[in-house]
């Protein structure tokens, strides 16, 4: 008896957990600005998928755009307004969903 | 040998022993009431079941039984579009994320005591409903000041705004329809904040290319209460200047006084106060003048819903202020109540995408706290947003939000700012194109799966 309540003990603890791991994420907190255009988690927006994209190809697109002036695409003021630490999380975050 | 009960009493204790608080805390029901189902509203309900892998109960309730967008409508105010494309209905909300619909109206928000933090009184039809909740979100848009009127201050007001999309939309599209072919449209624009900065401009420009290309005698009058273009300046004074130079005056520091017109017509005169600044940017009376209009398009100022005022979460400002971390209400006693959307005071631009974006940050900071951690400290949100200025051209403004403390006065706001440049504010288009004009109809359906589905 005793050993099955640990199990039932053990098996809370590590939901209550998961549910908190799901339940806090910063990445796609800050990600979630870009769903609005690339649809919800990075799927069936209207300006291209970005779930399952590799980091360093969006971080490389993102950098390109930065150098450009923010007036010439609605992309580029984007790009410019995040930290290079916030668009490395947000890429972090897209890179590790399943592509469709 | 233990029985049942023994065994339940042990696995409490031995909880509580090895796990607390985590343990306790999911024992916690947790649960949401939203209060609106507008693009904030929507999208909280949608996120807190996203995010939470459906552990969150969300009630959403909201009086009608679908929402009619106000991005896209000044098109249909012009007759090119059809007012069904504003229309998104809560079904998918309910079936992909197991959201509970009420339809019907909230006419008390009291302490829940024992049975939860908040208790809501919902009035469906004639059935009173009490439901409770951890967290209740407020998201009921704005209601607009009444009109003050010369002729009968008691009648109800004839003049459209259509600045809630609605049953006004069509009406405004079927007066200026029907406006004489050398008729004036008149209409005003409120002290900001007020909703979709870009917006007024935006319905000057595609009134005046409707009236270009179907009444070439016809003029559109813009009355300003601010005294400048509030947003993508550069696309709308060249579009005012340059397109529309014929046909449209733009009159800013012109701030209403009183309307005159007659209850079911749609002309009248409006009567305004001429104001300009001064070196010390206090405003100066330069005089009073009238504008007679074959059509009235009144604006008027808002502020946040009814149930806002009610509660007493909004301040002098007629908007409820809020943390921007979380959205929740800073008013004492009223902690677990948040704030979205347009009704909500902060930095951030009232506008669709943007209560989109601030429903997120809102349905993030409440998981967390059901599950003991603060909001996450820096929060940003984003706006992206097209404007036609003509039947196929359109504009847009950027503009990405970090909250953060201002350095002089030490308070916490969102703030618009190029990383790389340094340069604050938002970034509007370098000119209107066709290119753009599609591209809006791209992001305004890409907006509204994304808030509806």
């Amino acid at each position: 008896m005793k050993a099955l309540t640990g199990w039932v003990i053990l098996a809370g603890a590590l939901w209550a957990q998961s549910a908190a791991a799901q339940m806090v994420d910063d990445g796609r907190l800050l990600a979630s600005g870009c769903f609005q255009c690339h649809g919800t988690s990075g799927l069936k927006g209207g300006f291209g998928t970005l779930a399952g994209v590799e980091k360093l190809d969006m971080m490389n697109k993102l950098n390109d755009m930065r150098t450009k002036a923010a007036r010439s695409s609605i992309m580029n003021p984007h790009a410019r307004g995040y930290t290079t630490y916030q668009l490395s999380l947000i890429t972090d975050y897209f890179s590790k969903l399943p592509k469709p | 040998m233990m029985n049942r009960r023994n065994f339940l009493d042990t696995l409490a204790v031995g909880s509580l022993a090895a796990l607390a608080p985590l343990a306790v805390r999911a024992a916690t029901p947790n649960r949401v009431i939203v209060v609106g189902g507008g693009m904030a509203g929507a999208t909280v309900a949608k996120y807190l079941r996203l995010w939470s892998g459906k552990t969150v109960s969300v009630t959403l309730v909201e009086s009608t039984p679908q929402y009619t967008s106000n991005i896209m409508s000044n098109l249909v105010v012009t007759g090119q579009y059809s007012p069904t494309i504003l229309n998104y209905g809560y079904t998918n909300l309910v079936k992909n994320y197991g959201i509970s619909r009420l339809t019907g109206t909230v006419t008390a928000v009291e302490p829940g005591g024992s049975l939860g933090a908040w208790k809501v009184t919902v009035v469906s039809g004639s059935t009173t409903l009490v439901r409770y909740c951890e967290r209740l979100v407020l998201a009921p848009g704005v209601q607009f000041d009444p009109v003050p009127l010369t002729s009968n201050p008691a009648a109800e007001a004839p003049i459209l705004h259509a600045w809630q999309a609605g049953p006004q939309t069509t009406q405004l599209r079927d007066q200026l329809a029907a406006m004489p072919p050398t008729g004036t449209f008149v209409m005003t624009i409120p002290k900001a904040p007020y909703r979709c900065p870009p917006g007024p401009y935006e319905r000057a420009c595609v009134v005046a290319d409707y009236l270009k290309r179907n009444k070439p005698g016809a003029q559109v009058v813009v009355l300003d209460a601010n005294q400048d273009i509030m947003a993508e300046k550069e696309n709308f004074s060249y579009a005012f200047t340059t397109l529309y130079g014929s046909n449209l005056t733009y009159l800013p520091g012109h701030i209403v006084k009183s309307v005159d017109a007659t209850a079911g017509r749609p002309d009248g005169a409006v009567t305004v106060d001429i104001v300009v600044k001064n070196a010390l940017g206090q405003d100066v009376l330069m005089g009073t003048e009238t504008f007679a209009a074959q059509v009235l398009n009144v604006i008027p100022p808002h502020r946040a819903g009814s149930i806002v005022q009610k509660l007493g979460l909004a301040d002098a400002t007629g908007f409820a202020p809020v943390d921007g971390r979380s959205f929740e209400t800073t008013v004492a006693g009223k902690a677990g109540i948040h704030v979205i959307g347009d009704a909500s005071k902060t930095t951030l631009p009232k506008a669709g995408h943007v209560a989109n974006q601030g429903a997120k940050i809102c349905a993030d900071a409440i998981l967390r706290a059901f599950v003991g951690q603060p909001a996450y400290a820096a929060p940003t949100a984003n706006s992206a947003c097209y404007s036609p200025v003509s039947n196929t051209l359109a504009s847009w403004l950027t503009a990405v939000y970090q909250y953060q403390q201002d350095p002089t006065t030490g308070a916490w706001k969102y703030v618009a700012m190029d990383q790389v440049s340094g340069a604050a504010g938002a970034t509007e288009a370098k000119a209107p194109s066709t290119e753009q004009f599609s591209k809006m109809n791209t992001w305004y359906k890409s907006l509204m799966t994304e808030t509806y589905s």
